[in-house]
């Protein structure tokens, strides 16, 4: 159970709201820990070699569906603490923090950029979904997120990933306008899809928080949108459901001529982008953006909206 | 990267950069000529006894060895694994070998005709 007063009335009076009947459904999964998840390195090590030394381990493994190198694991302590993780043969990583590279459409030889990166889970597994060739350019804008990015980089191998410390809110300056055929925009959020991992976001959140970070996610979707190029795709992901910082940013985005297109993700339940929120009245097509709630695959929840400059 | 190629008969197809005095660094070659904070990965660096290889670097150089490496068995795998040097089985020159076992690679270790020298930086020791 989530102790008493951590939530608060308003909160409770939106996610009931959000949630409909479901409401106590979703407070119940808020309340567990996610299942851990391990994605490991096909560039590095035969993927059924690794599984078949983990089984012989005594791990239990379960492959994620939208995934093919995903695996929920049980039956180990700490997944992130063995000689197969120090030597880069896989990375743990949330199961639904995978879906936004599978949104993105990647091959090999593309140049990509990954705006807010560190530390660095989808850069390694967009570099690996990539066969570690063509180039990520990976910018973060915090010292200490950058050195976890690096040292992440390092661990995978990744050879195809350039590192920048840089605001994103200037990514045109940085990078120059429409330079990119894929740009992920994983954003700094409100995290309430995460709560499952930690309370702290529940207690920090607040109507007014939430409305501070949906304007630098605003200027940051605004500023990676410009570095795409004509017919290239853009990811805009948050760990959060909130409106203000999904559908609504999205919303901007369309206003400024970008396309939203259904992502394919296999095997993945998911409801379909609001229509409105509070005073707002969204563009019919954010309707194909993807909200994953926590009871959905026992994952975290996640939005993610893929759009493509016209 | 002539040094790669006489101490293991094979130089990845990528770009080699030199990092501060004595550090080398890869990326793919594409993004050579590109600015940026810090590219690729960190594959080995200058030491007086020979080129030390990152575990990054034993993969990419590894995979398509022709000599300079030492294979180990499981036991020999866990020592190393936990950061211990290793009395060989076979009788070899001295000098920097890239550490394979089985499918992976694990860095490398330098060999000064007693034991191998584990080389294995901490952060990777279990
Ligand atoms: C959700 S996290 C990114 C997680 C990452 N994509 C991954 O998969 O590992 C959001 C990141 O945005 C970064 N950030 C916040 N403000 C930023 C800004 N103005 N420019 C660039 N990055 C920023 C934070 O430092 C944080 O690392």
């Amino acid at each position: 159970m989530i102790p008493e007063g951590i939530i608060k009335p308003e909160f409770e009076r939106r996610y009931r709201e959000l949630m409909g009947p479901e409401y106590e459904l979703f407070l119940k999964f808020m309340a567990t820990k996610p299942r851990p998840t391990i994605r490991v390195n096909p560039m590095k090590v035969d993927p059924g070699w690794l599984l078949d030394r983990l089984e012989g381990e005594g791990w239990e493994l379960k492959q994620v569906p939208w995934y093919e190198h995903g695996y929920w694991v049980s039956g180990v302590e700490r997944p992130g603490g063995t000689r197969w993780h120090a030597l880069g043969l896989y990375y743990v990583q949330e199961a639904a923090s995978m879906i936004p590279p599978v949104a993105l459409d990647l091959e090999p030889g593309l140049r990509v950029l990954d705006l807010a990166a560190a530390p660095g889970s989808k850069t390694t597994q967009m570099s690996e979904m990539m066969g570690w060739r063509g180039l990520i350019y990976a910018n973060d804008v915090s010292p200490d997120r950058v050195d976890a990015l690096a040292a992440n980089v390092q661990r995978m191998g990744s050879v195809n990933v350039l590192i920048f410390m840089s605001d994103g809110r200037r990514a045109v300056q940085t990078f120059g306008r429409e330079r990119f055929d894929r740009v992920l925009l994983d954003a700094p959020c409100s995290s309430i899809g995460e709560v499952r991992r930690s309370w702290g976001a529940l207690a920090r959140w607040s109507p007014k928080a939430v409305n501070r970070i949906s304007r630098l996610q605003l200027s940051l979707a605004l500023a990676a949108y410009e570095t795409l190029k004509r017919g290239g795709v853009m990811v805009y992901s948050t760990c959060t459901l909130e409106p203000k910082e999904n559908e609504w940013v999205v919303h901007q985005l369309v206003e400024r001529g970008a396309l939203i297109e259904r992502p394919e993700i296999k095997g993945l339940k998911w409801r379909p982008g609001l229509k409105r929120w509070m005073d707002w009245e969204f563009h019919e097509d954010v309707q194909k953006t993807v909200r994953v709630y926590p009871q959905d695959n026992d994952t975290i929840g996640f939005y993610v909206a893929k759009l493509r400059k016209p | 990267m002539s040094f790669l190629r006489e101490r293991f008969g094979y130089v990845p197809d990528l770009h080699f950069f030199a990092s501060g005095k004595r550090k080398v660094r890869a990326v793919v070659k594409e993004g050579a000529d590109e600015r940026a904070d810090l590219k690729g990965v960190y594959v080995g660096k200058k030491a007086p006894y020979g080129f030390i290889i990152s575990v990054e670097g034993s993969f990419l150089v590894g995979r398509g060895a022709k000599k300079g490496i030492i294979e180990l068995n499981d036991e020999e795998f866990d020592r190393w694994m936990s950061g211990q040097d290793l009395e060989l089985r076979e009788d070899l020159p001295k000098g920097v070998y890239i550490v394979k076992y089985q499918e992976v690679f694990a860095g490398s270790g330098y060999f000064n005709g007693r034991v191998l020298k584990n080389l294995l930086p901490r952060v990777r020791i279990q």
